[in-house]
Order: C-alpha cells, then structure tokens, then sequence
C-alpha cells in the first residue's frame, strides 16, 4: 500500500517538477545571455524518464509533460507531445542495445533525443505547413541545442533521480531493467 | 481475439500513441483559443513561479543599476538633459503638425480608427518552445484581455492575444511562425504581408521583383485586416534579394520591438473594420487558409497588387 503511495506521489511529483522546469525555461532561460542556447529541460525530463520507466507509465507521464509544454507554448495543439513521444518511443525500442551506465552515456542518449526531437519536429512541422518558416530558425542554433542539453543532462538527471530515490521508484526501475521486464 | 490484443498490446499502444496526436494536430490546429482544467492547473502553479523569478531578475538587474553602475549617472544625466532639450523642440513642432491634421481631418470627415480601451501589462514570460514565440502578459479576461486584441509596446507592434486566462493572457508575437500582417513602406507606399519566421528576423512577401525597396526602408501596419491600427511601426528593412528568376524578391526585416528585452505592452481593441476595408480582405481562400485566418485572426493571404496611396 505505501508502496503504491509512493508511485502515485512520483508520479505527481514528476509532473509538478516538469511545471516548474517550464517556468524556469520561459523566463530565465530566455534572458538575452542564455537565450540562444534554446534549451529544453522538459526534453532531458523525457530522455530521463525513457530511461526509468515502464511503457504505459512512461508514455501517461510524457502525454501529460507535452500537455504541459504546449500550454505554456504557441506551439499548435499536439505537436510538441508528438515529437517528445517520438524520442521516448526511439529510446524505448533501443535503449537495451547501448549500455547506458555511465554520465557521459546519458549525455550522448540526450543529446540523441534532442536530435530525434528536432527531426520529429521538421517532419510535423512539414506535415502542417510551417516548415516553410521554421525550419531555417530550428537548424540554425542546432548545435548550440544539442550542447546546451549535453551540458544541463547531468544536473536534470540529478534531480530527477533523487525524485526517484526519495520516493523508492529507483529501486524497482533497476530492478526491471535486471530482469528485462521493461516493455 | 483477446489473445491476439493481449499479444499484441505493445505495438497496439504504440500505434495509438502515434496516433493520439496526429490526430489532435488535425482537429485542433493552434492553441485553442480557451484553457481547460488541466491547462488553468499547469497554469495556476507555473505563473507565480515565473512571477517570481521575473521579480528576482529585476530586482537583481535593478540594484546592479542603481549600486554598481552609479560610476556612469553624471554622464548619462547629461546627455539625457541635452536630449530632453531637443525632444522638447521636436514635440513643439509635432504638436502643431497634429493641430494641423486635425483640422484636416475635421475637414475631409475622416474617422480616427485608434479609438478603444488600453490596457497595459507586463511580459511575465515567453515562449517554452523555441521555436515558437508566444508571450505571456500579466493581464487577463479580469482586467477586460480578450482573445484577438492586438498588442503594441512604446517601439511598434507586438503581436495579438492568442488566447486568455482570469490574470494572464497569451500572446504570439509577430517572431511567430503564424503571424503575419498586412503592412506597407513608410517611404513609397508599397504594400505587402510581414510574416514570422520563427527567429529573431521578419520578412516582407509578396512584394513585386519591381518594387522599390531599399535596406532601412520603414515598415508600417496598413490597417488592412482591422486587428492593428494604421501607420504602427513594424520594423526596418535590413535586407533585400533579387534572385536572377522569379517576380517577387526576398526581404527581410528586423522588428522594431525588442521582442528579448520587453517588459511592457499595451493591448488595445481592434479598431472596427470600414466595409470597404474588410471586403478587400475578405478575397475567396480555400479551406487551408479559411482554417488559418479561424485559428490565427491574422490571415496570411498573398497582398493584393499594390495600389498607388
């Protein structure tokens, strides 16, 4: 019973620190100095919780994460759940063929999402005829995205393991990956 | 049947995942124009966060200003005073010029279109997404902020409120990738559509190979479309191309408002449209575009060949 306790307050918890990561990225990560570096902490979230979660919990959680994103976004309704679906299902499928222990692995598995996200987003943005406009703007501060979210990957895994341990999640996501029960 | 579902639930949940939002992509479109449960919720606990770390960055910004930067007040105040004394020259002249143009107006009957309530706000926050540029002001429905008011700072305009909240608002900025305005040359009248790439920069479409545009022409809103009063400043022509094929040329136009640095804005009511005025834009679209101008109230439609103003 505390146990499911624990899942559902996780659960929650991701949600709310996914919230809070939005207002940091709207107001302080878009301050003249840092706003070219167009980084996306919700995107680490989601490569984070690719990782450490199963499929129907994973996906529920990253619907909900793209809802919030899209909320504090102009983004058109769906686009943005589309393309964080679209890593985590890219990650989701491979993740047992790389061995993703160590910090500069999770690095490299972010800065792949970031690179997934931006080819799931071109191709919808094809798809809605806004390609026209954005595409030049989206591959234009390509690389400073994809170092920025190499650098911030370690601090947001960080706190999102903590999360996880604090609230006893982390012992049974390692458990699943030891007996391969994950999707 | 069950078996073969439970057998294949994974690549069923899959599909569905894929598919949940394509489907959303087509039904809705935009942001729709209200926030439900969900929404106001995400909302109602990120807004005093980014309320808060805004105040922290002021507040940091504002005692650097008044503390460590002091060295540089003696100069600043008197290029200020010098600058004062001109500006008050300039208002002298301008302030007979508007007497004058009002008394043309009274003239030739002319109707003022700018009328209608302001209401100023403050930026709270922009955009998640990069490659969208949404605003978020700290005015709402409460404070009288409806869906498809237009907003102007001190430089030029801004943008048109998306969609709006009890305290905040959303608006897409004129950087959005969906905006776009009818506009015109400040210098010869030309007339053409200013649309958002998504970036910092603007371009002019729809402008003729012949036309005459030059870099540093001024750009203004023509009032076409009813959402932005005429003669608003758009922004500065910062480069033109001619490609060796083709009738029309490439400009790009760097906005007048400082869409990094703003803090306020002004959200006015569209002026009402003369019927003359919304005949002209009210030329036969097709579906796309009539689901465009429903979604964006900006339509982004081909300018109408320019007309001698």
């Amino acid at each position: 019973m505390i146990h499911e306790l624990y899942r559902v307050l996780n659960f929650f918890l991701v949600l709310l620190i996914s919230v809070v990561l939005t207002a940091v990225q709207s107001v302080l990560l878009k301050l003249p100095p840092v706003a070219w570096l167009e980084l996306d902490l919700l995107l680490l979230v989601v490569v984070y919780l690719s990782l450490h979660r199963g499929f129907m919990e994973g996906a529920l959680l990253i619907i909900v994460i793209g809802r919030i994103a899209e909320v504090h976004s102009g983004a058109p309704t769906g686009i943005l759940t589309a393309c964080y679906l679209a890593v985590f299902l890219a990650i989701l499928f491979t993740k047992e063929m790389f061995l993703v222990a160590t910090t500069f692995s999770s690095i490299i598995l972010a800065v792949t999402g970031g690179l997934i996200w931006k080819v799931a987003f071109l191709v919808l943005a094809q798809r809605y005829g806004i390609l026209g406009n954005v595409w030049r703007a989206s591959l234009e501060y390509m690389l400073p995205f994809q170092l920025a979210l190499g650098v911030f990957a370690r601090p947001v895994f960080h706190l999102m393991r903590t999360l996880d341990q604090r609230t006893h999640v982390e012992r049974e996501s390692e458990a699943r990956e030891l007996t391969g029960e994950e999707f | 049947m069950w078996n073969i579902i439970k057998e294949y639930r994974h690549y069923l949940a899959t599909l569905v995942l894929v598919i949940v939002p394509v489907i959303a992509l087509n039904a809705g479109g935009k942001s729709p124009a209200e926030f439900h449960w969900f929404d106001r919720t995400a909302v109602a606990v990120s807004t005093p966060v980014q309320s808060m770390i805004r105040w922290g960055i002021e507040t940091t910004w504002d005692g650097l200003q008044s503390y460590v930067m002091l060295l540089s007040t003696q100069s600043n105040n008197r290029s200020l005073a010098l600058e004062n004394r001109r500006l008050l020259n300039e208002i002298a002249s301008f302030q007979e010029v508007a007497k004058e143009n009002e008394r043309l107006r009274h003239v030739v009957d002319f109707n003022a279109p700018l009328e209608g309530k302001k209401i100023v706000a403050q930026v709270i926050a922009q955009d998640v997404n990069p490659q969208f540029r949404m605003i978020r002001i700290n005015k709402g429905t409460k404070q009288g902020v409806e869906p498809g008011m237009a907003v102007i700072a001190l430089e030029g305009v801004v943008g048109r409120v998306n969609r709006a909240g009890n305290d905040f608002s959303d608006v897409i900025s004129l950087l959005d990738s969906y905006s776009a305005i009818d506009a015109l040359l400040q210098r010869n009248r030309v007339r053409g559509v200013v649309e958002g790439q998504g970036s910092q920069t603007l371009s002019m479409k729809y402008l003729r190979r012949t036309d005459d545009v030059q870099e540093g022409d001024l750009i203004v809103s023509s009032g076409i479309g009813g959402l932005f009063p005429k003669g608003l400043t758009i922004g500065k022509v910062t480069s033109v191309k001619k490609k060796s094929f083709g009738i029309s040329q490439m400009v790009e136009v760097a906005p007048a408002a400082d869409f990094n640095r703003l803090e306020e804005v002004t959200v006015i009511d569209p002026p009402k449209m003369p019927l003359e005025q919304a005949s002209l834009d009210g030329e036969p679209r097709d579906g796309k575009h009539k689901k465009k101008e429903e979604r964006h109230g900006t339509p982004k439609t081909p300018a109408p060949p320019p007309a001698a103003q």
